[in-house]
């Protein structure tokens, strides 16, 4: 254990050094992660706020009456169930669809090099860098043509393969050891089996990572959901609960009390799948 | 300098060029497809004619019409509310109504007319009518007023709905309106003993005031309670150029020069940013939507800002959590003249639409409609724009009856005349921060604005 | 790490080999480098790519050319006239300083400092999945939240900073409101916001490296500061350059939290180019304008990328 300490570690000697670093570095973290869930905190106890008394200065962390009757205002507010449904729904696809598509052009880009595959990664690559400001519009011009608008097609198929995603998996491909592989080959294994049964099976950290973001990315996002659909049947949870701000004005208990319900599953599948990805199998596949 | 920008530019110009294979095709393929689109829309308003001469045997065409706003819960439950009286009074007509939640309601209209796929009857903020009017998306209303015996402007609040009206065109029907005004804090000002704001105040009034409730209380040289929270941005300050008889561009629009760095101009907001040079105000909060922070915590004594800070407050009161008898509102101060602004928004019809005569009723009614009208007005958010509904919601409510009675002061804002004016208030309000922050007099910031602005008016 | 330099060698020309049949090859059992059964493989991904992000793409190419309202369909061809806009817009290079400087300032930084806590947090330290919680809160706390908390902190008067600093005897700046500071304090709102992020792909970078490797480093007498230098971060660079490449990408984009923060105030300080696009795009409906300032900033992040490409070959060929 404490193997990559080296960069937190100011300690010279053994045992005691060891001990003074140890609480140094829980110091730092201690002091850090406070940081980190101040926002968090904030949001909890303004949903729990009277509207008027949410800007009290300094800010006011322990509710001075705690309204839980809030988040009842916000299950009426909206068929909280539906947005449920879809959003994952929608999630469940575009996770699906993004470690299908991305998983395969990455091993082609990683392993199985052809005539132009450079500039076709460079291509992928370059698409990441124009503004959405730009392209939103005629996107939706297209979804529009396409009739898919207020559909569930619209929240999910554009979005089923991503050059992040490709890069991410490409660059994890290319740190596995290819050995096995090697050795499929020469057995006369197809490319495809290659991938499917050894390729994918090593990189469940890497896929792991890519479906939390992807999962994360989808659950919250905001603006393309809210501009493609047109009834509150088709909506998910970060759009149908955004009914308490408009362009003048903000909720802000009720707000924030709706945000913390969407980004309470994105916490929970981030708890959960985090010893999967970060202490993932890999190891056991890498000593080759 | 110049340089590097030029070989960037080149070579954008460059790398474009040598993609312009494929953008030529792209080109013709958008062409084919926007010819394609338009015969389709053609043949689609073809099919509806055809059917409107079918159908109109029997007078009762079926019609369905789309309208939308942003809204939040009580408002989109408000605009239900109208809607659902208009299809009981026009059983011929189905209302779908598509309320945008979040703050981006501007991004899916624009998103739906590109695309050809506006709804017939929108809400739409007074600051976007120039652009809309100029690019021919709104539908002339007018007309239609002319033959409909049942219209009558006298329903709303003259000078709201002239927001929408140029020469002998209408454009939209005003829906909710907020005058500017002063809230002020009654326990500041008693901590203090300075007698309360009295309508019709003066400048003079308002300086000695709002010096009077600032406060060092521990006496380290820095105030601790700020007589008035003074937003350099130009949404809330330009009424106090116009007390001052001035304005920032002349009247038809086309030039600073002369008007943004005119004497009057810069005495009026030199007086509003030396509050925060001389710590009567504390340093501005740079997000505009936050403006209300300090007032509320009881640090500073007034503020400028318009209905939408009592929002909620009705709630909040009922719980018991807030003395409404602390919250003290009253009319902008006058100097030359007494005048504030107001920011408004309305029902305007697509010109789009396929049933223009049908999506005037809609707007129409959506405006002038008790039953909408009055949900919105109990929920906060502004004034009604119409007169009696407005009156009778204010009859003994005495903070409210002070926004009725600045409305005869309040003057439409440049955002509802000028086409260019999202750009140059950009400008304007820049040159005041610069004020505010870095210290240079209001004339000079001035001076260096009206050359940049002058640019953006003459640019097409 | 052998593998990285890959990808990024061309492609040996086939002619050198001889050419086995067209089937062989596409079963994968060529020898040699060309490997055309790795189109099958792309191919779901690149027709999705060119239908859902290339026709939007070439679609605003081809409005920088022309002036295009949003509002009304005629979109007249202008030739160069946004470019020669942007070319006089004093506003838009200033912002594109800051943007230099945002990147340039939020980029390094950030990685280097979730490197750090991957590296703290990689240990078996009791209560590290509560931390690793924590930092990633941040990455999914509404913006809002996140512009409140830190916009009372950084206040000025009332502000929670300036009372610390007033206890140590400072007299802090104006933050926010201090053209001098904004952009320092806007790059760490977002290098703190981003940690979480980052600190995620670096440990499962991390988890990547085999264990023998350290040991081997161990038994040679490698210290701890050692070890990281010649194991940990040369096994770690292709994480390092994924990071580098998308983060850089990112930034120049990034505009929600520092609109939230200041919208680009004060005095334009901390206005950054996709404002500027947004604002022609949704305030002013300039499309065509906001179309051409997108392509500039295209070109400069892909060159930007394209160097960082030739640097990491260039550092695999040295190892």
């Amino acid at each position: 254990m404490a193997t990559m300490t080296g960069t937190a570690n100011h300690s010279k000697t053994a045992k005691p050094g060891q001990l003074l670093a140890d609480i140094f570095t829980y110091g730092v973290l201690g002091i850090v992660s406070l940081s980190m869930l101040v926002p968090f905190l904030w949001m909890i106890s303004t949903s729990l706020k009277p509207e008027y008394s949410v800007f009290e200065f300094p800010p006011q962390f322990i509710p001075s009456s705690w309204l839980f009757e809030n988040y009842v205002s916000i299950f009426k507010a909206a068929p909280f169930m539906r947005f449920l449904y879809n959003t994952l729904f929608v999630t469940m696809s575009v996770v699906i669809g993004q470690v299908l598509f991305c998983s395969l052009a990455a091993y082609a880009f990683a392993r199985l090099p052809f005539k132009g595959s450079n500039a076709i990664f460079v291509l992928f690559l370059a698409t990441m860098m124009i503004p959405s400001q730009v392209t939103t519009i005629p996107t939706y011009i297209m979804i529009y043509k396409f009739h898919w608008l207020d559909s569930y097609a619209a929240q999910i198929i554009p979005f089923l393969s991503s050059a992040y995603g490709i890069f991410l998996l490409k660059q994890f491909f290319h740190s596995l050891p290819k050995e096995t592989e090697d050795a499929a080959r020469i057995d006369g294994c197809s490319e495809f089996r290659i991938y499917w049964n050894i390729i994918l099976p090593l990189s469940q950290p890497a896929i792991a990572t890519l479906s939390v973001f992807t999962f994360m990315g989808v659950w919250t996002d905001f603006l393309w959901p809210m501009l493609v659909t047109n009834t509150v049947e088709m909506r998910t949870l970060e759009v149908g609960l955004s009914v308490f701000r408009n362009q003048y004005t903000t909720n802000w208990p009720l707000q924030m009390g709706a945000s913390l319900l969407v980004i309470f599953p994105v916490l929970l599948v981030f708890l959960f799948t985090q010893r999967y990805f970060v202490q993932g199998i890999s190891l056991t596949g890498m000593k080759g | 300098m110049e340089k590097w920008k030029g070989y960037m530019l080149a070579s954008v110009v460059g790398a474009t060029t040598l993609l312009a294979g494929c953008g030529g095709g792209n080109n013709a393929e958008n062409a084919n497809s926007a010819s394609s689109n338009a015969t389709a829309t053609d043949s689609n308003s073809a099919a509806t004619d055809s059917n409107a001469a079918s159908t109109n045997s029997d007078s009762q065409e079926k019609i369905e019409l789309r309208v939308s706003s942003g809204a939040a819960v009580e408002e989109a439950k408000a605009e239900q509310a109208a809607i659902d009286a208009f299809m009981a009074k026009n059983p011929n007509i189905t209302v779908k109504y598509e309320p945008i939640p979040g703050d981006d309601a501007t991004q899916k209209l624009l998103a739906g007319i590109a695309a050809g796929n506006a709804p017939d009857v929108f809400l739409i903020d007074s600051v976007l009518l120039p652009q809309f009017i100029d690019n021919n998306a709104l539908l002339d209303l007018a007309p239609f007023t002319k033959t409909d015996p049942e219209f009558n402007k006298d329903v709303w609040y003259e000078n709201v709905y002239n927001i929408g009206v140029r020469g002998d065109k209408l454009y939209e029907f005003p829906r909710g309106f907020t005058p500017m005004v002063v809230y002020y804090n009654k326990q500041v000002f008693d901590n203090a003993g300075v007698p309360y704001p009295q309508d019709n105040w003066t400048w003079q009034d308002f300086l000695d005031t709002a010096k009077k409730l600032t406060k060092d209380e521990d006496g380290d040289g820095k105030t601790d309670i700020y007589g008035m929270s003074a937003d350099p941005y130009f949404y809330k300050s330009v009424p106090f150029v116009w007390q001052n008889s001035s304005d920032v561009l002349d009247k038809e629009g086309t030039t600073a020069e002369g008007y943004l760095n005119s004497p009057a101009t810069v005495e009026a907001w030199q007086m509003y940013t030396d509050l925060v040079k001389q710590q009567i105000s504390p340093t501005p909060s740079v997000k505009k939507a936050l403006g209300d922070l300090w007032f509320q915590s009881g640090k500073v004594g007034m503020q400028v800002s318009g209905h939408w800070t009592l929002l909620g407050i009705n709630d909040t009161v009922e719980s018991g959590k807030f003395d409404i008898s602390k919250l003290g509102v009253v009319g902008l101060p006058r100097n030359k003249e007494r005048v504030s602004v107001m920011y408004e928004a309305g029902w305007g019809v697509a010109s789009s639409t396929k049933h223009q005569e049908a999506a005037y009723k809609l707007a129409k009614f959506m405006s002038e409609s008790v039953e909408g009208q009055k949900g919105r007005v109990e929920s906060g958010l502004e004034l009604s724009a119409v007169k009696s509904v407005q009156e009778e919601y204010s009859k003994d409510k005495p903070i409210e009856q002070v926004f009725v009675n600045e409305v005869q002061y309040a003057r439409q804002p440049w955002g509802s005349i000028h086409p260019k004016w999202a750009e140059i208030e950009t400008q304007i309000d820049k040159a005041l921060e610069q004020v505010v922050v870095n210290g240079i007099t209001v004339k000079e910031a001035m001076d260096a604005a009206v050359p940049k602005i002058d640019a953006i008016i003459k640019d097409e | 790490m052998e593998s990285t330099s890959q990808s990024y060698v061309p492609s040996v020309p086939s002619t050198k080999l001889a050419k086995p049949s067209f089937w062989k090859k596409l079963r994968g059992h060529a020898v040699g480098d060309d490997k055309p059964i790795g189109y099958l493989f792309i191919l779901p991904a690149l027709i999705h790519l060119a239908v859902f992000t290339l026709i939007p793409i070439l679609f605003s190419l081809y409005l920088s050319f022309h002036k295009w309202s949003i509002l009304k369909p005629a979109k007249p061809f202008v030739g160069l006239k946004n470019y020669i806009k942007m070319y006089h817009d004093t506003d838009f290079w200033r912002a594109m300083v800051n943007t230099f400087y945002f990147v340039f300032g939020s980029v390094p930084t950030g990685i280097a400092v979730s490197l750090l806590v991957a590296i703290v947090l990689n240990r078996k330290l009791r209560g590290v999945y509560w931390f690793r919680a924590f930092f990633f809160l941040p990455v999914v706390s509404s913006t809002v939240a996140i512009a409140m908390v830190w916009q009372w902190i950084l206040q000025p008067e009332f502000g929670l900073l300036n009372y610390l600093l007033g206890f140590a005897g400072i007299e802090g700046p104006k933050w926010l409101m201090d053209p001098k500071w904004a952009m320092f304090a806007v790059i760490i709102v977002t290098v703190w916001k981003g940690i979480g992020y980052q600190m995620i792909i670096f440990l499962a970078g991390l988890q990547g490296i085999p264990e023998h490797l350290y040991e081997a480093a161990r038994i040679d007498g490698a210290n701890k500061w050692r070890i990281f230098w010649s194991v940990t971060l040369p096994l770690l660079m292709p994480t390092v350059f994924f990071l580098t490449v998308t983060t850089i990408i990112g930034s120049f984009q990034a505009f929600t939290v520092i609109y939230m923060l200041t919208e680009g105030g004060p005095v334009g300080s901390t206005d950054v180019v996709v404002y500027h696009i947004y604002e022609q795009a949704f305030r002013v409906f300039n499309m065509g304008y906001a179309s051409a300032q997108s392509w500039l900033l295209f070109l400069i992040i892909f060159v930007i990328t394209i160097i960082q490409v030739k640097f990491m070959k260039k550092f695999n060929y040295e190892h």
